[in-house]
């Protein structure tokens, strides 16, 4: 054994971005450990992020470019393989044209700003991302009524914590991280959750909503119900700076008293007053919200109103509310991307960009016009596609059909650290770098007011950190980047006066933040106003006011289903260990969760002739999926709550069994059942039902 | 000399399993032992270690005294004297409960390094 050096970087086995000191021996990380200097994680990590030595050191990782032949997957270089594709790509342009390509990631892991930029320079407007239902359909609810996103503001103590739809304990931390609200909730913060599962944080609140799985619009105009009624609102504020308060105050009253909340959301109306006042009443408050309430047709709405919640109670950019945090100086992610190197009559051609407008202006597509254009070529066919670590047969809505789509493209090439089934679609695989293979100016694109340098720790095999692979491809098509990826960090930190050697000394660069920025200049709409009424919403003949509409597939909308789906579906339970599709073959995370999991009331179970650990197959009109029992009284006996992203690494045929536990086989992704303006798929509620496996 | 000990809150173990995989990384174990382990029993997370008990069960079942309680509090397995019979996991509440497979040996490795003790998985 040598001496181990440590280095600090910065995780991204999912969203965090927390600081991470790696233990390298012999050019190997030995060990990794929470940064308690980082300033937004203070030390600690997740399971996702302790076992990255599993990942980046896996047997099954390929570590070389690949193509793919009749006779299986073979060894090339990075040449053939950068050559290929560029060849494959500009051969499709010539035929069809730029918008023929589909440029795609998941996530993203934190090269967006790269991705971005690729497909602009490429001249292809169809960008396919999960930002049509999380974190960037946020983020566009967000920029059109209060022009910014609002982050609560755990830093500065709320009183009161409004959990929505989220556990930052377990998943999805974005701006957040589990450390900070927990320090904020440990200092005596009122705690309101929002939940249809029991879990931890319900236990611990002050109130609990177990709300219809979907309903959450609703609900929030609950809250406005009572707020309105009892004058619980800020009026200074709201006569100054909300756009629209009378019509919705109007809406309000006339479409949502609680005895119709309740209806809708299975919140009593007793209940529903109790938290609206517990938030309209203590100050500050901050409302923390996840991917549920984006993953439905009430994407946009659910946002706006939450928003609106936050205005009409004066926290919003109010210390310990929700604030709009200040970025530090680098170069944005948007001027990154070059967005206006795509031409006005590319971004005409966007699929999906008449309908859905807002997702359009996000820049990016919903995936069902994807699957469209290259099954059905309409309007236009789409021949080739460079997705870029995603496993969309895995990971989006109607996962049969997203599989006979890609397996139809004329050439796919992947960029990925495994052969995942969709990686097993592809016809060239570029081996990426993890985040220890990485050096970046990280989480530029969070909205959280910090930049941390992700320095690059060891390099492993022939990977190159996705960064460079979209450099060295675009080069070879033309396009303007830089020599080298440091280079091009350089070119982001410029405005801070600091190279990439310096910044990467000092770890991290925060915003100088302020909070009450629209005393001085309003917010950043049109109407300097918070826009309850949205005027973009309105130019675009979409309602401007928000509001709930039912769930296209439950039992209030289809009660003809009924008979046959009787359970409302709960998709996508989100757990510790994995990150969406990813880390079901890394040992230590999989011997904590073995296998996919299904919850059902005891009283439900029994109704079937199911008990604990059973096998069960859950079905709705596209399809079934089978995962294992577990018995859950803290969910209502009507609601089935079942994991999503499961394929099974250790099945050795390409197809992994990407459609045997894959909860995506029975989600619908018909335009119909979408967000009308952002295109948010409806990965979270649907109806089904559930019976035993026989085979097992 | 000062005891030690490691402290699990356990109501505020809130099911993240991070422990976990601290301690299979810190030991460099595969996956089987399991020194540390929650168990999910909805909606509840009981985090199951071992508690270094002052009158270790454990001590009790060894057939061959390989299990000793040191001064610090810490109970430790002597590598060289273990027979691997497991009858220890039998006799420990903690570890029948959730099939956890040995002692936690966190915070004592300066004790080893003092006593020259081992620490092992069963």
């Amino acid at each position: 054994m040598g001496e181990v050096m440590k280095m600090k970087t910065v995780c991204r086995s999912c969203h965090g971005g927390c600081g991470v000191i790696a233990h390298v021996n012999g050019g190997k990380v030995v060990k990794v450990e929470g940064d308690p200097d980082s300033p937004i994680s203070h030390g600690a990590m997740c399971t996702k992020g302790l076992a990255i030595t599993q990942v980046a050191y896996h047997p099954d990782r390929v570590l070389h470019p690949m193509k793919k032949t009749d006779k299986g997957w073979h060894r090339i270089s990075w040449d053939e393989a950068l050559d290929t594709t560029a060849a494959r790509f500009s051969e499709v342009i010539d035929k069809y044209g730029p918008e023929a390509i589909i440029v795609g990631q998941g996530t993203g892991r934190d090269y967006e700003s790269h991705f971005s930029r690729f497909g602009n320079l490429l001249g292809t407007p169809n960008i396919l991302t999960a930002g049509h239902m999380c974190y960037l359909s946020r983020t566009g609810a967000t920029l059109i009524t209060c022009g910014n996103l609002p982050v609560c503001d755990y830093e500065n103590n709320p009183e009161c914590i409004v959990m929505w739809a989220v556990n930052p304990l377990w998943t999805n931390p974005d701006e957040y991280k589990g450390v900070n609200f927990w320090r904020a909730y440990e200092k005596g913060a009122k705690l309101i959750v929002i939940d249809p599962r029991k879990d931890f944080l319900s236990k611990r609140a002050d109130l609990w909503l177990q709300v219809r799985p979907g309903t959450d619009a609703a609900l929030a105009m609950g809250f406005f119900n009572v707020i309105i009624e009892e004058e619980l609102y800020d009026r200074d504020f709201v006569l100054a700076h909300v756009h629209g308060w009378d019509a919705f105050v109007e809406r309000v009253k006339m479409d949502y008293p609680l005895k119709r909340v309740e209806e809708i959301t299975w919140v009593q109306q007793d209940l529903i007053r109790k938290a609206a006042r517990l938030y309209a009443t203590t100050k500050p408050a901050g409302i923390h919200w996840g991917v549920p309430t984006e993953q439905t047709n009430n994407c946009t709405d659910f946002t706006r109103i939450a928003v609106g919640l936050m205005a009409a109670t004066g926290n919003l950019d109010a210390p310990g509310g929700n604030v709009f945090h200040v970025p530090p100086p680098v170069r944005k992610v948007s001027e990154f991307s070059a967005h206006k190197a795509l031409s006005a009559e590319q971004q005409q051609k966007r699929l999906g960009g008449e309908q859905y407008k807002l997702g359009a202006r996000m820049t990016f597509i919903t995936p069902k016009c994807a699957w469209d254009a290259i099954l059905a070529e309409k309007p236009y066919p789409v021949k080739a596609g460079y997705l870029v670590g995603t496993n969309p047969v895995v990971s989006r809505a109607n996962a049969g059909e997203v599989y006979r789509a890609l397996k139809k493209l004329d050439f796919l090439a992947i960029s990925d650290f495994f052969l995942t089934p969709t990686a097993e679609l592809a016809d060239i695989f570029l081996p990426a770098g993890t985040w220890l293979e990485q050096n970046h100016v990280s989480e530029n694109w969070k909205r959280h007011g910090y930049v941390l340098a992700r320095q690059k720790v060891v390099e492993i095999g022939e990977c190159w950190q996705d960064h460079k692979i979209f450099m060295e491809l675009g080069k070879r098509m033309g396009q303007q980047w830089w020599d080298t990826v440091e280079d091009a960090l350089g070119w982001l930190l410029e405005p801070t006066g600091l190279t990439w050697e310096q910044f990467k000394k000092i770890g991290y660069l925060r915003g100088d933040m302020r909070y009450y920025k629209y005393k001085e200049r309003g917010f950043s709409t049109p109407t300097r106003k918070v826009e309850l009424h949205s005027s973009i919403l309105d130019k675009w003949g979409f309602d401007p006011l928000p509001k709930y509409t039912e769930i296209p597939e439950s039992p209030v909308s289809r009660p003809d289903m009924v008979e046959k789906y009787p359970y409302i579906l709960n998709a996508g339970f989100r757990t510790p260990t994995f990150f969406h599709s990813a880390n079901r073959n890394i040992p230590w995370l999989r011997e904590i969760r073995p296998d996919p999991i299904v919850e059902i009331h005891p009283e439900t179970a029994a109704h079937h002739g199911i008990e604990e650990g059973d096998w069960v197959w859950i079905e709705s009109p596209r399809g079934r999926a089978k995962e294992r029992a577990k018995l859950n009284d803290g969910i209502d006996p009507r609601v089935i709550v079942a994991e999503h992203g499961w394929w099974y690494p250790e099945m050795n045929s390409p197809d992994h069994g990407w459609d045997i536990s894959n909860i995506n086989m029975l989600t619908d992704n018909s335009h119909e059942s979408m967000d009308p303006v952002m295109g948010a798929t409806n990965l979270r509620v649907l109806l089904c039902n559930i019976s035993p496996c026989e085979d097992e | 000399m000062e005891k030690v000990s490691l402290t699990f809150k356990k109501k505020d173990c809130m099911g993240c399993h991070a422990c976990e995989v601290a301690c299979k990384q810190e030991h460099q174990l595969g996956v089987g032992p399991r020194l540390v382990r929650v168990i999910e029993k909805i909606s509840d997370y009981i985090p199951i270690y071992c508690h270094h008990c002052a009158k270790p069960p454990r001590k009790e079942a060894c057939p061959v005294d390989a299990i000793t309680r040191n001064e610090q509090g810490i109970v430790l397995i002597n590598n060289d004297l273990c027979i691997g019979c497991k009858e220890c996991l039998q006799a420990c509440r903690q570890g029948a409960r959730a099939e956890v497979s040995g002692l936690c040996p966190c915070g004592v490795e300066e004790v080893k390094k003092l006593t020259g003790t081992h620490l092992i998985a069963a």
